[in-house]
């Protein structure tokens, strides 16, 4: 059998599919189609959320430096979070502006080619959240105590308490990163969880790059391929 | 209902097995394909104000749809998709009596064989069993019209040495 003859039958089908198949006028109303989203158009939302949260917890860190100027030790941590935030904000942005230039209009291996690349700034921006919060955790403390309580927690901890929580931190790094690379599979249960352990272990990076030089060598002339 | 609209609607009645060839592509579970068909016509909607009207519908529909549908299993959107209520089902398909006869064991076998293919190389198969011709099949994947010719040469040999396996089988 040749698929030209396969081929013959598949559009054979066409008038049998003209009458089994029906659209719902209902579902296409405009109305229903406005409330409706994409997944884009979804995704592109919870970013927008996650960068005005951050906005706020920018000024917030804004206002805690001017008004702790002349104390170091807590200006310090406050600027790391600061940065963070600066950092994972402009990651986010870059992220939005990628979406918005997606037009599924536009032809397959341009479009699908962003699509990719979008979804490997969403896994690297996941990853270096990921891999960092056990290192923000002890300015966070800091600042935090500070800002809401007043409360001085180099007074009531200690600094080398501080420090040895900022050297767990660090050595949480490389143990989950072990973890993650061998535990990821057997916690199919828990998808959010899964989806971050392979993120921290690089599977999910390394997908993402694989779909990327599949696409690449689709694009490619069919005599390299 | 305005102008605009009216004219969508009418579009999408007219290419609406496309949408039925892409979805069928790409989903095997009758709620995801609900799901990609819904995702696919409120993509096309939102962007039918971009549409260049001197350009063939069929052929932005089909980059939309495609788009959609190689996007839908790769995207995170995926994981937290949501099911569409019934009553909003875009799509909707009559139960057809299956005719049992030679013609349709092929074309499930055609089907199983499409369901083998990567995103892409589906697509590519697709828009060829939908009769375009080459230089449509470029214009909407993006690449050259000899690349359109070479990798449906593969994959037309590929699939013949498949079935011929598979009736030696049989």
């Amino acid at each position: 059998m040749e698929l030209e003859e396969l081929k013959a039958i598949w559009e054979g089908q066409n008038d049998k599919l003209d009458a089994i198949i029906r659209l719902n006028s209902q579902a296409l109303q405009k109305a229903k189609l406005v409330k409706a989203d994409t997944a884009l158009g979804r995704l592109y939302r919870s970013i927008l959320l996650e960068v005005i949260l951050n906005i706020g917890g920018i000024v917030l860190l804004g206002w805690f430096i001017s008004s702790n100027l002349a104390q170091v030790r807590f200006v310090i941590p406050a600027i790391v979070l600061d940065a963070c935030l600066i950092a994972v904000n402009a990651a986010l942005i870059g992220q939005m502006t990628a979406i918005k230039d997606i037009d599924y209009g536009a032809p397959i291996v341009t479009i699908q080619h962003k699509v990719e690349l979008l979804r490997i700034q969403r896994i690297e921006t996941m990853k270096w959240t990921l891999v960092f919060c056990p290192l923000v955790w002890v300015p966070l403390l800091i600042v935090s105590f500070q800002g809401l309580f007043g409360v001085d927690v180099y007074a009531v901890f200690g600094v080398p308490y501080l420090l040895a929580n900022f050297a767990f931190g660090l050595a949480v790094i490389p143990i989950a990163v072990w973890i993650s690379k061998r535990f990821a599979g057997r916690v199919s249960r828990s998808p959010f969880l899964e989806r971050a352990m392979r993120v921290i272990a690089g599977s999910e990076l390394g997908a993402a790059m694989d779909s990327l030089a599949e696409l690449t060598r689709f694009e490619a002339p069919a005599s390299e391929n | 209902m305005s102008t605009n609209d009216a004219e969508f609607v009418r579009l999408l009645e007219d290419h609406k097995k496309i949408l039925y060839r892409v979805v069928n592509g790409y989903c095997n579970n009758p709620s995801d394909r609900q799901d990609l068909a819904q995702d696919i016509v409120v993509q096309l909607w939102k962007a039918f104000d971009r549409f260049d009207d001197r350009k063939r519908f069929s052929t932005w529909m089909y980059r939309v749809a495609l788009n959609v549908a190689i996007s839908f299993y790769r995207s995170e959107s995926r994981r937290v998709k949501s099911t569409v209520p019934v009553e909003d089902y875009v799509l909707e398909i009559a139960a057809e009596e299956p005719s049992g006869g030679r013609a349709e064991e092929n074309l499930r076998q055609l089907e199983r064989y499409i369901e083998q293919l990567d995103g892409l190389n589906r697509a590519l198969m697709i828009l060829y069993l939908d009769g375009n011709q080459y230089e449509t099949i470029a214009e909407i994947l993006g690449i050259t019209v000899t690349n359109v010719a070479t990798k449906l040469s593969r994959i037309k040999q590929r699939f013949r040495r498949e079935f011929e396996e598979s009736q030696t089988k049989d």
